[in-house]
């Protein structure tokens, strides 16, 4: 349901942005003397060669398999418990921001960051979870490409992720509590539609280099400085 | 098909350039005269807007036609003025920044400038006369008048 509403969003955005009039763009006063004015920069509206600045952000959805650590929130060593006690394969989920800039036509680098919530959580000896936090950062560098205002990118993305798994019963949490930090590495592949110069959809999936059962996707929107990030 | 299955197609299809619809895919017409070249639809119209130098601002509408990639020259329109004594000068566009360059214009997509065109005597002209028919560089270099104006008399070159 949420990637109905999700997309559903993004079309309505797509839409508004589509049907926006064109006295958005243009000069606008800078001074209360007649006659000064700030225009936008010529072919900003239109070009993907125009003079404005080859950044982006973009705003979605994630999701991320992995497996977590053995952890316990009971007083017992994890460490010695059976492995048939656990079920450590968890999914993370939450805000995704990217903030990306093009460095000439092909490569693209920037900063993701990823405050979500854990929305499947291991199996542990002991106490379920029932409250929890994730949070990931990573650096992106990438190549991109367009075809048809079909974006296709090859990126890696470096970094790292934290989980806090509490256990939080009906009056206010336990005093055990299980947190973890990980690397990560993750080659992903995206695609980006542009329904504008300068507004995409796009959708994004990334496999682990480093666990084989990690992997994530995430569906966003872009807003790009440049049209079509400059890109050929 | 489901809504939601058609929904992105409709987007897609809502934000082109529809070749010799004169119009945004917003639904703005393009105002003004009417030329079309190889690959571009080209209006061109007078507006109210001024800088404060004097000369008339026109108002460029332009969609390409075509599928691919169009380098749109803007830089390539000669204009003259004539006032109201029946005397031409020559105009030069209003480009402090020297921003005004062949930019590409994707496949059917569309774009607007407004450059205002200016003169030493600082006079606004009765009538504009605007060669435009080197803008559209994938068509051959040709010779194409266009007059703005309350009357909106001919021009030559």
């Amino acid at each position: 349901m949420w990637l109905v509403r999700a997309v559903a969003l993004a079309i309505a955005a797509a839409l508004a942005l589509c049907a926006a009039r064109a006295e958005a763009r243009g000069c606008h006063e800078i001074s209360d003397w007649v006659g000064y004015h700030r225009c936008t920069v010529f072919g900003a509206d239109w070009s993907r060669e125009a003079d404005t600045p080859n950044l982006w952000i973009e705003l979605g959805y994630f999701r991320h398999d992995f497996i977590s650590a053995p952890f316990s929130l009971a007083t017992t060593d994890a460490s010695q418990s059976a492995p048939e006690h656990y079920d450590l394969h968890t999914t993370g989920g939450g805000i995704a921001w990217r903030t990306l800039g093009g460095i000439g036509r092909v490569f693209y680098t920037g900063l993701e960051l990823e405050p979500g919530w854990i929305a499947h959580a291991p199996t542990v000896p002991g106490p379920t979870p029932t409250d929890d936090e994730y949070l990931a950062a990573s650096l992106i560098a990438g190549v991109h490409g367009e075809l048809l205002r079909i974006g296709l990118s090859a990126e890696l993305a470096a970094g790292g992720r934290y989980e806090d798994f509490d256990y939080c019963p009906e009056k206010g949490c336990k005093d055990v509590d299980a947190d973890q930090t990980s690397w990560m590495l993750e080659a992903r592949v995206r695609a980006d539609l542009f329904v504008v110069p300068h507004f995409s959809i796009g959708v994004m999936y990334g496999k682990s280099l480093i666990d084989r059962d990690d992997h994530s996707v995430m569906f966003y929107i872009g807003l790009h400085g440049r049209a079509v990030d400059g890109m050929y | 098909m489901r809504p939601s299955r058609v929904a992105p197609l409709a987007v897609l299809a809502g934000c082109i350039y529809y070749p010799d619809s004169w119009h945004a895919p917003n639904g703005d017409a393009f105002a003004g005269k009417h030329v079309a070249s190889q690959c571009l639809d080209l209006s061109l119209a007078l507006t109210d807007d001024r800088d404060g130098r004097g000369g008339p601002a026109v108002d460029f509408w332009f969609g390409n036609r075509c599928k691919y990639s169009v380098i749109v020259d803007l830089t390539s329109v000669r204009a003259y003025g004539r006032d109201t004594d029946n005397e031409s000068h020559e105009l030069q566009p209003v480009d402090p920044k020297h921003e005004i360059r062949p930019l590409p214009l994707d496949g059917l997509w569309h774009g607007r400038e407004e450059i205002v065109y200016g003169n030493a005597a600082a006079e606004v002209p009765a009538v504009v006369c605007l060669d435009v028919g080197r803008v559209d560089r994938a068509a051959s270099p040709t010779v194409h008048w266009i007059c703005l104006g309350a009357a909106d008399e001919g021009c030559g070159s």
